[in-house]
């Protein structure tokens, strides 16, 4: 699983490739720690070339959601691709994220 | 035990030992302990039973934490709607008395000042957050029960009361409480625009409650009403000085007012700087 980050408006951007699994979720809560910790509280997580995710991956984004919840932010998913769009689904997640194409594009930002 | 289904890690061989491990965390899960112990069962690395297992009780667990957390965020949504709500018909209630004060010039400003110092009194007083809100609440609606005068009570009249609008006067905080009595939020703000022509003496009205039976924010209005009364412009008389008034407020202290209300408007006026 590789991350890169980039800005777009108010947003902070984690662009998320391969796989987030048992192995690599460890890497992305130590990565969402860290911008949450810089001070971001509007981030977006760009799902689009995330082969796969597990719980393990899952669970990171929930608490991340929930960390900036309560900090007045939110975190937002953009373009999970078919798997892992329909792995969300299942997990209720698309419930309590907004799922959108891109940050720019959402109305309660 | 011969027969027993209980789970016996006898044998920590490699083999057993994941499965072990998955069995005390699947255990605390279903305790309700939601932590990452599961995660790493879930890898490559570990047997394929354990891995599908953990995966699928992780999978379980998440949609239970994103089930609750949604159920969190519509309490709080609801909680916000409801705050909304309230403050929308404290709004429509105030109208009321804003429709009340336009028929006389003195309610206007004396419903704010009222409820203004009642709310500090209530400060003073060591009451809480919420209850000095029902006190404030109270203030601005004390008198709403006039809405229901015949419009002769408003006019100037030469004698402060005569003897056929007495009648009326004593029924304002009846009136009031009935036209308030059905919002749940007021909770004893209600009580209070109720009581705040009751004494400690039992010679108030309407109904002449007993001291024991007039609360404290109804005394603390009854205070702050008497104080204002007394001291504004009427038609029939020139409003008295603070210290006038509260010599009134004194000597009445126990008899038609409340003496630890009294001490404290009085603690409030002789705090306040005079231009």
């Amino acid at each position: 699983m590789e991350i890169e980050k980039s800005v777009d408006d108010k947003w902070l951007v984690m662009h998320i490739s391969g796989r987030i699994d048992a192995l690599s979720a460890p890497k992305l809560e130590a990565e969402a720690k860290t911008v949450i910790d810089q001070g971001n509280v509007w981030i977006a997580m760009d799902l689009s070339t995330v082969q796969y995710i597990s719980s393990a991956g899952l669970r990171i984004l929930l608490t991340t959601l929930k960390a900036l919840n309560s900090k007045s932010g939110n975190l937002v998913l953009t373009n999970p691709a078919g798997n892992v769009r329909e792995v969300l689904n299942i997990a209720g997640f698309s419930k309590i994220f907004t799922i959108a194409e891109k940050p720019g594009d959402l109305s309660n930002g | 035990m011969p027969g027993s289904q209980k789970y016996l890690p006898l044998q920590r061989s490699q083999a057993t030992f994941p499965m072990d491990k998955l069995l005390g965390v699947i255990e605390k899960i279903a305790q309700g302990d939601y932590s990452n112990d599961i995660m790493p069962l879930t890898a490559p690395d570990q047997p394929e039973a354990v891995r599908i297992i953990a995966e699928a009780m992780g999978m379980m667990m998440i949609k239970v934490e994103a089930r609750e957390y949604r159920l969190e965020m519509l309490v709080e949504e609801l909680k916000h709607l409801n705050e909304t709500i309230k403050q929308n018909t404290i709004h429509v209630v105030s109208s009321l008395a804003n429709a009340l004060a336009a028929r006389d010039e003195y309610t206007q400003g004396h419903t704010a000042r009222v409820s203004e110092m009642a709310e500090k009194m209530a400060g003073h007083m060591g009451m809480n957050e919420e209850e000095i809100e029902f006190v404030r609440l109270g203030g601005v609606l004390h008198d709403i029960g006039k809405i229901g005068f015949p419009d002769f009570l408003f006019q100037a009249h030469e004698n402060k009361n005569p003897s056929k609008i007495v009648k009326e006067i004593i029924k304002h905080p009846t009136t009031g409480a009935q036209i308030l009595k059905d919002l749940d939020f007021l909770g004893p703000a209600l009580e209070y625009v109720h009581c705040h022509h009751e004494r400690p003496d039992g010679k108030g009205y309407p109904r002449g409650l007993p001291n024991d039976q007039i609360p404290l924010g109804a005394k603390i209005l009854a205070v702050a009403d008497s104080y204002d009364a007394m001291t504004t412009d009427r038609p029939y008389q020139k409003g008295m000085t603070t210290e006038v008034a509260l010599g009134i407020l004194k000597k009445n202290a126990g008899t038609k007012w409340d003496p630890d209300c009294v001490k404290v408007i009085e603690k409030i006026l002789n705090h306040k700087e005079v231009p």
